[in-house]
Order: C-alpha cells, then structure tokens, then sequence
C-alpha cells in the first residue's frame, strides 16, 4: 500500500502539489491523470524519491520512503519514462539488465528472466537482444524500457506518460501489454497520462490531478457517472458523449421514485445505455431499477431523443 | 622545379646522415608527448568528473583554464624555471598546462550535456554511483572527451618543439639548430617530423574512438604497463657512469665549443659521461641551469658575466686580462662559481668592410675608417645602432662621421654590405660571414670595444670535485685563435657540417686527442 499524507511540494513560482493526500491499494492498476503542468508527474516522481516534497510524507506499506535507502528503495520499483530512455551505449540485453546487475543476480537466472519477459511483451528474445537502441522503433524501444522496468520482479512500477509519443497503433498495443501484465503480475502500478481514454481504459481506480490539487479517486465508471466537479466532468466530456452512463441519464432528470418490492434489472449509475438496452431486451420486464429510481423504456428512448438534440444545438 | 629536387635531395641526405639522433630527437619527443597527455588526462577528466554536480565551480575552472590558455608558452617557461629548473620537467608542466584546457573543457561539456532522461532513468533505477559513472555518463560523454584529448595532443605535440629552448629535447631541437646555424634543411626536418607526428596522432586517436571502451581501457593500461616497465628497467640497467652536462648558449659557434669539451673529457676519463644538451636557449636560462645544478658547464663570455650576470659595475676593462680577472673575481664572490681561463680568441663587436673599400681607402684600423668616413655609408644592427657601447660611443670616440648610418635586421647587413648596397658594417669577431664574403675586420686601435673571450664556467663544488674536468678543460686556455673560431662557424653556419664533426678535426689537428 503506498499512502500519500499531506505532500506538498513548492518550487520557486509555482505550487506542483497542494497538499495532496491519496491511498493506493496493493495490485491496483492507478491512473493519475490530468492535463500537463497538473503536477501528476511530480506526484509519481514523490513514490521513488526522484522528487522530494517539500513537506508531508510518503510512504511504501508503512514505510517512510525518506528514511529508506535511495538506491534500495528504487531497485525495488520498476520505473518506465516517456521516451523509453534506453542507454544508447548499450545493447537491449545490457539495457534490460541494468537492475539486475545492480542486483548482482547471477547471469544465467538474468538471461532467462530477461528472455521471459522479451517474450511477454512480444520482442523475440533471439531477434532483439542483441540489438542496439538505434536499431528499434519507438514501440520496440519502450516494450525494452517495460522489460527493464519488470525484471527484478519489483512489487511497485511507476509509468510516467509511457505511450505519449507513440502511434495509435502501438499505443494500443501496449496499453494491452500493461493490462495483460498486470492481470499476470501482482504488482501495483501506478501510471502517469493526459489522456482520459488510456486513463479509462487501463485503470482500476483513476485519480484525477489539476493544478497540484487531488480533483476526484474512483473506477473509470465512478468518474464517468458521478464527476465531483466542473473541471473533471469537462476533462471527460469527450468520454461521455460516446459513452453515456445511467447516472447521467438520472442526472437529466429521467426516471420515477421506485416502490417498495418494484420489478425490474438491479443496474448501476456507472453502467452505459447500452447495458440498459441490453438488459431490457433480454428481460420480460420494460423496466430497470436504478439504486432508488425505475427507468423505463420510454425513457430510454426520450434520453437518446433529448442527446440528438442536444447534437443538433451544436 | 629544381629547386624542389635539391630540396628533397637535402632532406633525403640529412636524414640519412643523422638518422639515429633524428630518432633519439623522435622518441624524446613522443614521450614528452605523451607524459603530459597522460598527466593532463589524469588531472582534467577526474576534475570534471568530481565537478559533474558542482557547475558554478566547473564554470570557474572553465575560466581559469582558459586563462593559462592565453599565457605565451615561453613565459610560461620563463616562470617554471626558478621553481623546477630546466630540461624535461618544465617542459612537461608547460604543455600539461596548455593541454588541460581543451580536456577538461570538452569532459565537462560531454559529461553535463547528457540527456537528462537518460540521467534520470538511471537514478530512478537505483544504480549505484560507479555504474552511473562509467557505464552511463564516461561511455555517453567519451565522443567529446576523445575530440578534446584529439586537439590537446595535436596541440602538444606542436608545442612541444618549444622544450628544445630549454634543453628538454625533442624534434625542436632541429627546428632551433636549423634557425641558429641557418640550415633550412634541419630546420624542415625537425618541422615536417613534427607535423607527421602530430597528423599520425591525430589519425590514431580518431581510430581508437571507434574501439569500445572496454578493450580501450585494457589496452591503454597495457600500454602504460610496458611504458612503465621499460622506463623503469632502462633507469635499472643503465650503467651508473659519472654524469657530466654541458650546454651551449643558441648557435652554432657554443655547440662546437662544448663538443670540444665532450671530447676532451671523455678521452681523458672513459669513466666520465658527457651529455651535451645545444642551443639550450639565452644567457639567463643557462646561468639558472647552472645555479640549479641542472647543467654543469657552460661557455660564457667576459664580457657577458661582467654587463649582464655579476652586480656592479658594468664596465668591462678594455684589457682582455683585466676584464677576465673581474668577471672570475665577481663570479667568485657573487656565486661561488669558478670561471676557467679564456680562450685566445675575442668574439667582440667589429667593425667590417669589404676588401675593395678597404684597399682603396687604405683602412687597417678604425682611425683610418674615421679619416674617410665622410665618404662612406654604414648599416647597423639595431642593438648596436643605440647602444653606448655601440655605434654612438664609436663615434664619439674616433670621431666618426659616416655619410649616412641606418639600422637593419642583423641577417641582412652583411649581404647589402656584399651587395655593396653600403660600405660600413657591425658584427661580432668571429661571424662566418666574415670569411664567406671576405670581409675585412678593422683594428679597434683605441681599445674601445670591450672585450668578449669565451671560458668554461661551472660551480666551484663542481671544480672541486673533478679536478680532472678543470685540468682537461684548461687545455684550451689561450688557445683557439678569431681565425681557427671563424672557419669553424663557417664550416657548421654556413656549410652546414656537424658541430662534432668540426670540433673533432680542430681536436686532432692540434693534437689533443693524442
């Protein structure tokens, strides 16, 4: 578990982090997300001491990372940055290796762990690890910095905006290498984006960072459906537009006070429209129960009348 | 075109005469070279690599760096002298001063200019401090490290000539001895060595950045390794033979004198070693030699120790004897030193004309010049020219009036004076010129010149202990006339013949190697 306790952390002219405080539970995929300059870097830069608040505490399952050994404390956390950031002097191997042999572990058990996980993340270890950086493109270099970041088995990796500057293509596929490593895995991972689709797509719980200042913690559906505030529901416009939740469809104004003992679907506020079309379909019954209120299927109907009008105002 | 074919037919036949000398000269100047590489790369990467966190410092270094940049070499040379002496040491410290600047500059620059992700992953991984330092930022940052020990070396090398002025050896030796004695030739040895010297590094360097780092490391400290050993083993085995130095003033006139002095100490004691070290630079550089212990011997002039070495009274005695007795009281006295009796011969001003003029005029003595002077034109050395012992004194003192008198380069008088382009010239007794346009000395009947004799001069702990030098280098007191001294510098300034060579057939012509 790492708990953030009141972190603070001032530069010159700015505030980077407004006394932040946040929990994030073992085996969670964490999003941090918002747009640049929010200080969401900053924030995952404070877990592996690369920055130090200027006040507050951070701590690694109870531990106080300013008391912990540096060099121990990040070669027990795996880190990806942006770019990859491969040594350019060295090969894939020696690059994939670069904890290990800070670890000391013995060359035989390196090249099987490194070969393993070469094949997880889709490079052939014959193929590549022989290569220099030079020699990969941007998708291959990173899979190499995922590698890197995972070889010593490390409970906690940190990913800082790791896909940026990839292609859609390879984007997508890494993003599916991350969600499949950490199915496998049971490490935590805390990663870094200003994008709110991979946010979505990845995260077991997003946090949503502005101006140093924690916006809202919750599952991509809690966000989607209940945004504490302006800013957040605004950040995931976009999302909503494609995706619409029942909590937006009650928040319209739909829906009747549900009786006592009602029939109908038990559904959430976080689920979609289309769920709610789905379950009416395959239900006797044309309507769902959503916590208090019922929702029937005329006002499945007038809701998507209402967004076509909406489009149309536009 | 034929110019150029006698050119290269001259280098061809230098170098083939002095073949084994040119690659002692070679050798001495590689490792010169190449011991204040390894000090300047020793002193400026482990500084920039201590200043890698510390950049206002590192700025400041840049600075000062920059700074000895800008001293001129032979200052720099002037300066270590009282504190190290002369030879190679100086010479080294010179250059590794002049080297820093470029490898510190550039390992600064390559180790502060990596990509700051790069950095960062390495901190964010937890490498520990040696792993970031020699397999992250030395690797990244030796393209610019190399470039920076690339033009230190090519610049070392160059400057290295310099290390000749003060007796530290190497190809400028040649490049001196060729400007000293006029031989274009030596002279273009010694540069054209250097420059392929210099190129060959250059080349070599450019193909070591392309070798990995590691196998560089082992080979570089293989190397060091056999330098060391070789170095060490030959100071081992060489054998331990009583070392004498002797060095000459620039010129050709003091190397045949100390190669008389070589042979005669060394035919007389084969125990002795003599090491001359020629063209060893000024009057200056060579008295502090001889305080510092770092030479033993050197010819000096009377005139020299009485106007520029001795304090007091800067009048030298119109009387050879006199002005001797002074200086070797003074030396004495001054220095503790012992100032052996003077040769025959007076290397003193002259006054000169050609023969032409002076059958015409009947000139024999300067009172006979000053008779028809009105009639006559001079050029004058620039020195001389102005000096009070010179040109104005003369006048004053004969009554000289010349038609016209102008200065000139001290090169080029005697030609205009053989080009009749004037009638009257400066010079020094024993000038080769004298006797390559058969010019005539006129008698300085007043005795205004003073007098200039040449004697062995040494520390009297020196004398004291090898008596058998003194005794050996008293023979050629009173011996050595201005006739015997001119041909002689004929022979080498003008013929370009070995300085040894000469000395040797003067030895054995007068019978002292017997």
């Amino acid at each position: 578990m790492i708990e953030l306790l009141n972190v603070n952390k001032e530069y010159q002219d700015q505030h980077a982090l407004d006394h932040l405080s946040l929990t994030i539970n073992d085996g969670e995929l964490f999003v941090l997300v918002g747009p640049s300059g929010s200080g969401k870097t900053t924030l995952l830069k404070t877990i592996n001491r690369l920055v130090v608040p200027t006040s507050g505490q951070v701590k690694i399952d109870g531990k106080d990372v300013a008391e912990m050994n540096l060099q121990q404390l990040r070669r027990q956390v795996g880190y990806v940055l942006q770019t990859g950031a491969l040594f350019p002097n060295m090969t894939v191997a020696e690059n994939a290796s670069v904890q290990l042999d800070n670890l000391k572990w013995p060359v035989e058990k390196k090249r099987a762990r490194i070969a393993e996980l070469m094949t997880e993340v889709g490079l052939d270890p014959d193929h590549f690890l022989d290569r220099m950086p030079s020699e990969l493109s941007g998708g291959e270099a990173q899979r190499v910095g995922i590698v890197r970041a995972l070889a010593c088995k490390p409970g906690l990796v940190l990913m800082d905006e790791p896909f940026s500057a990839l292609d859609p293509v390879s984007r997508r596929q890494l993003q599916q290498i991350v969600i499949n490593l950490h199915h496998e895995l049971d490490s935590t991972i805390v990663f870094v984006t200003h994008d709110m689709h991979e946010a979505l797509r990845l995260a077991d719980r997003i946090a949503v960072v502005h101006n140093g200042k924690l916006q809202q913690v919750g599952t991509p559906t809690e966000i989607l459906a209940e945004p504490a505030n302006a800013f957040v529901s605004n950040f995931f416009a976009d999302e909503q537009q494609t995706d619409q939740l029942l909590g937006q469809v009650l928040a319209s104004g739909f829906g009747r006070p549900a009786k006592p003992d009602e029939p109908g679907t038990r559904m959430v506020k976080g689920q979609s429209i289309f769920e709610w079309a789905t379950a009416l379909r395959e239900s006797q019954l044309d309507q769902v129960i959503v916590d208090d209120k019922v929702l029937t299927d005329h006002d499945l109907i007038d809701y998507l009348a209402s967004l076509e009008m909406e489009g149309d105002s536009h | 075109m034929k110019w150029k074919v006698t050119v290269i037919s001259q280098l061809i036949s230098y170098v083939n005469k002095n073949h084994s000398d040119l690659l002692q000269a070679l050798w001495q100047h590689i490792s010169i070279s190449l011991i204040a590489m390894l000090i300047t790369i020793l002193i400026a990467i482990p500084l920039a690599i201590a200043l890698i966190n510390h950049r206002r410092i590192g700025e400041l270094f840049l600075q000062i760096t920059g700074v000895i940049q800008t001293i001129p070499s032979l200052a720099v040379l002037g300066i270590l002298i009282p504190f190290v002496g002369i030879g190679t040491v100086p010479a080294i410290i010179a250059l590794v001063l002049y080297a820093i600047m470029p490898v510190f500059q550039n390992t600064y620059a390559g180790l502060t200019n990596i990509d700051p992700v790069l950095i960062e992953a390495a901190d964010a991984l937890g490498v520990t401090p040696q792993f970031k330092l020699f397999k992250v930022e030395l690797p990244l940052a030796m393209p610019m490290i190399l470039s920076g020990i690339r033009i230190a070396t090519v610049m070392v090398i160059g400057t290295a000539t310099l290390a000749a002025l003060i007796g530290g050896g190497g190809l400028g030796t040649y490049i001196l001895l060729g400007i000293q004695t006029n031989n274009n030739t030596a002279l273009l040895v010694g540069a054209i060595l250097s420059a392929i010297l210099a190129l060959l590094a250059n080349w070599l360097i450019a193909l070591l950045s392309k070798v990995p780092l590691k196998r560089l490391g082992i080979w570089t400290l293989i190397l060091v390794i056999i330098g060391l050993g070789g170095t060490i083993s030959h100071q081992l085995l060489k054998p331990q033979a009583q070392t004498v130095t002797i060095a000459g003033k620039l010129g050709g006139e003091p190397e045949v004198l100390i190669n008389m002095y070589k042979d005669l100490i060394e035919r007389n004691d084969s125990k002795v070693k003599v090491t001359l070290k020629p063209n060893f630079g000024g009057t200056s550089f060579l008295f502090k030699g001889l305080q510092s212990g770092k030479i033993d011997v050197y010819p000096e002039f009377t005139g020299t120790v009485l106007q520029t070495l001795v304090k007091g009274s800067k009048i030298v005695n119109h009387d050879p004897e006199i002005a001797y007795e002074n200086a070797r009281d003074d030396l004495k006295q001054q220095f503790n030193m012992t100032y052996l009796k003077p040769m025959a011969y007076q290397n003193n001003y002259a006054v000169t004309v050609r023969r032409d003029t002076a059958a015409r005029y009947h000139l024999r003595t300067i009172s006979d010049l000053a008779r028809v002077s009105n009639q006559l034109s001079g050029a004058f050395d620039p020195d001389f020219y102005q000096e009070s012992n010179g040109y104005p004194g003369l006048r004053k003192a004969y009554g000289l009036n010349l038609k016209s008198a102008k200065t000139m380069e001290p090169s080029l008088r005697y030609e205009a004076l053989a080009d009749k382009r004037v009638d009257v010239t400066d010079g020094y007794t024993t000038d080769p010129q004298i006797k390559k346009y058969h010019l005539v000395i006129l008698k300085d009947n007043k005795e205004f010149f003073p007098t200039y004799q040449g004697a062995p001069l040494m520390k009297t702990s020196f004398a004291k202990q090898h008596p058998n030098v003194v005794k050996q280098l008293n023979r050629l007191s009173g011996k050595i006339s201005i006739a015997d001294m001119q041909n002689m510098n004929y022979q080498v300034t003008v013929k370009h013949r070995k300085a040894s060579v000469v000395a040797r057939e003067y030895l054995q012509k007068h019978h002292y190697l017997n």
